[in-house]
């Protein structure tokens, strides 16, 4: 007992006690020299484009490099912008990338639920045959994908890059929805039947609100594809007037290549990725919260 | 009374399906066309026929040249016109219109050309040519049609962009500084080592401020370019490619020693500094800040365009030029290249007349002008290829590239390979083997013979032999 007390007296947690904000702060600061550090080199290349924009063609060269501008060349943006219809880009983009979007999310959570919620007879087989469709690159269906779009009589419009997005053809979104699908209880579904919801009804009163941060997710992802959508636009366009934003950017690109007008070619790329960021921005909390739940992270 | 406001799977299927059938429907139907007329209808057999024209080429004096060329024929009397389209990728767009049976009527730039003559994408001309009024065989620099014909067949026309390969520009002032006489260009590769020790210029800390000469930069590393042949194997006096038997002659002494020559060149510098070198500034003559025409680069081997593009991106420099220099084994000898971009018709095209219409228009003097005024580039005509023409004054040196056509000991046709894409890949990847250390030259060419050859073999086995 006199151990005992004596054991309890000792100041055995004193030194730790005091040690451990230290150690905490010392592991805390690390770890935010660490990101700060990765921020920067991931960061690094934006903060280029960005600072590029705004320089000089001669700045551009400067060595040791120059991270701030001066002059300050705000006049770059106009210069460039109204080289080409980049307005006309975006409203193109725009029109093909809302429906693209609408189409992932109506038909991959339909398909997600049927693989998720909906017991069938060799769902399993049909999920990993979906699954496998993922390592077909675009390149192999390219021409068979163009013979039957050209069959539809569909080139020359943004049908080919809207259409396929209702066929649920995006393997990999559904496999997102359905990881998150299967993680809401299925009492919440057994208890709607009970009260005689349909698999639709349970669906869209059920499932689809509580599914938002990866419905987020997948708009997201869809809308950054359609808007970075080179290869199909260049492939299926045939007219310049319906040129979305990639096209129009490497246009651009070729045009100001020759002269190497680093500035002008940094503020047009600046300005078509900055609604990506702006949307990123409005949606962040929820897709990082869909990135986090559907196990898309590490 | 209850009303049911559930949307039950079944109906929602329904609907889906009617949904989805209805687009399909509306998206297959063809646009309606209104019942015509006779009188309408024969109006319709006279009107314009419009064509499609795809080119890769940009930039802004590019495109100028291009819009400027679309505009002059559509302001012609003609029942043809034609529709322009810039693509900003050939190769993708154009094999999927091919293989999709809707092709451009006419294209130009930049694709692998034997490749699409010799898998039959495009179509044979020999009999529009021989039957045309506009274009006779004997109308282009030699060599330049045999430059875009397969197996006996022509597939294409010079139209924009043909001509001379290789010269050796200098820049003067550089030249002058280092105390070096530019009547006495260096003949040989190792007169032009010399040089190039003598002109590159490092700083205290050993960084490379000007470079002498860039083995790879421009024609003689080939570039992106599809159709400019091998520059260093011809310096040697080497045939890499026999047109009868569909063979290599890569590994061969003189292949080797180009390699060696290459490597010499680069280590001089370093090869790392060589490497960083080149991408920092970028190649070439056309813009402002590449190596050459922004002064840090003394000598550079490129073709007639460069005099043009120099004007506009180093209007405050002065230039010289002379012919390139040749292996030690040749050095009585002067040669010269010509090969350029074809226009061609791709298989499928319906309106061949037509499109052939609008190629002829291209190659000649209206059209041909409207590019030069623009870019600087010629088609190839011999006609045009007269030195003393005023606006050739315009560009210094342009009159020698066009007088080394003539005064030349050889002139070379660009050769049409088949698997032309995979050799150029072997090519960089022999020439970095050897400037990295990876390989000596003897096993960089063997192994280039070999894949090469390998290729052709298993691609074109009925050729080889």
């Amino acid at each position: 007992m006199q151990q005992a007390e004596s054991i309890a007296s000792r100041p055995i947690q004193h030194t730790s006690l005091k040690q451990r904000p230290l150690l905490k702060i010392a592991q805390r600061a690390l770890f935010y020299v660490m990101m700060v550090v990765l921020a920067l080199i991931f960061a690094g290349p934006l903060l280029w484009m960005l600072s590029t924009s705004f320089k000089t063609d001669p700045q551009v060269y400067t060595v040791p490099p120059t991270w701030f501008p001066n002059p300050f060349r705000l006049v770059n943006y106009p210069e460039a912008l109204s080289s080409r219809p980049f307005g006309v880009y975006t409203y193109n983009t725009l029109r093909y990338a809302l429906g693209a979007v609408a189409g992932a999310l109506i038909s991959n959570t339909l398909v997600a639920y049927g693989f998720a919620r909906i017991r069938w007879p060799g769902r399993d087989i049909f999920f990993i045959i979906c699954l496998s469709t993922m390592m077909i690159p675009f390149q192999v269906r390219m021409i068979p994908l163009y013979l039957t779009f050209k069959n539809l009589g569909w080139l020359n419009t943004y049908l080919p890059l809207i259409v396929p997005t209702f066929l649920g053809v995006n393997a990999y979104y559904t496999f997102l929805l359905r990881q998150f699908f299967l993680t809401i209880p299925s009492e919440l579904s057994d208890a709607a039947r009970v009260d005689g919801c349909t698999e639709l009804g349970i669906l869209i009163r059920i499932i689809l609100p509580l599914a938002k941060p990866a419905l987020a997710v997948i708009g997201l992802l869809q809308f950054m594809f359609a808007w970075d959508n080179y290869i199909g636009p260049l492939i299926y366009l045939n007219n310049e007037s319906l040129y979305p934003i990639a096209l129009g950017l490497q246009q651009f690109r070729t045009m100001f290549q020759e002269e190497l007008m680093w500035p002008y070619m940094m503020a047009a790329s600046t300005a078509t990725v900055a609604p990506v960021i702006i949307l990123y921005f409005f949606v962040q909390r929820t897709f990082v919260e869909g990135i986090s739940i559907t196990g898309l992270k590490g | 009374m209850t009303h049911n406001t559930t949307l039950s799977r079944r109906r929602f299927l329904q609907w889906g399906a009617v949904g989805i059938g209805g687009a399909a429907i509306a998206a297959c139907a063809a646009p309606a066309a209104p019942a015509a007329a006779p009188e309408e209808a024969e109006m319709a057999a006279e009107e314009v026929i419009t064509i499609s024209w795809w080119h890769q080429w940009g930039g802004t004096t590019g495109m100028a040249a291009m819009e400027g060329v679309a505009a002059a024929f559509n302001e012609e009397d003609r029942n043809v016109k034609v529709e322009r389209l810039h693509v900003t990728e050939m190769n993708d767009k154009l094999l999927a219109a091919i293989a999709g049976g809707t092709p451009p009527d006419v294209g130009v730039c930049c694709v692998q050309y034997a490749e699409l003559y010799s898998r039959g994408a495009v179509m044979a001309l020999d009999d529009r040519i021989d039957n045309s009024e506009v274009i006779g065989r004997d109308d282009f620099v030699p060599g330049l049609l045999e430059s875009m014909q397969w197996q006996g067949a022509t597939y294409g026309i010079p139209g924009f962009e043909a001509g001379p390969r290789y010269g050796l520009m200098y820049n003067k002032a550089i030249i002058d500084e280092a105390g070096l006489d530019p009547a006495n260009l260096p003949r040989t590769w190792d007169e032009m080592f010399e040089w190039h020790v003598e002109l590159t210029k490092f700083d205290d800390a050993g960084n490379v401020e000007i470079v002498g000469f860039d083995p790879r930069d421009a024609t003689a590393g080939n570039g992106p370019a599809t159709n400019i042949p091998q520059f260093w194997a011809l310096t040697y006096g080497l045939d890499m490619w026999d047109d009868e038997t569909s063979t290599f002659n890569y590994d061969n002494e003189l292949f080797v020693s180009a390699l060696q020559t290459i490597k010499r060149f680069t280590d001089h510098v370093g090869v790392q500094q060589m490497e960083s070198f080149r991408s920092s500034f970028g190649g070439w003559t056309q813009s402002p800040s590449s190596s050459f025409p922004s002064g840090v680069q003394a000598m550079i081997v490129t073709g007639y365009y460069a005099p043009g593009e120099l004007f506009h991106s180093a209007p405050d420099k002065e230039f010289g030029v002379g012919w390139v220099p040749v292996s030690e084994a040749r050095s009585e000898i002067t040669f010269q290249n010509v090969g350029g971009h074809p226009m061609y018709i791709p298989n499928g095209v319906t309106e061949v007349d037509a499109a052939f219409e609008f190629i002829e228009f291209c190659s000649e003097e209206k059209a041909q002008g409207v590019i030069f005024d623009n870019t600087g580039w010629l088609g190839g005509r011999k006609a045009l290829y007269d030195p003393d023409l005023p606006k050739y004054q315009r560009y210094e040196n342009l009159d020698w590239f066009l007088r080394s056509v003539n005064e030349a000991d050889e002139l070379w046709a660009c050769p049409v390979i088949p698997i032309q894409g995979f050799v150029n890949q072997q090519r960089s990847r022999a020439y970095e083997s050897v400037i990295f250390g990876d390989k000596d030259a003897e096993q960089a060419a063997a192994d280039m013979q070999a894949a090469c050859t390998e290729e052709m073999l298993k691609q074109f086995p009925e050729l080889v032999g």
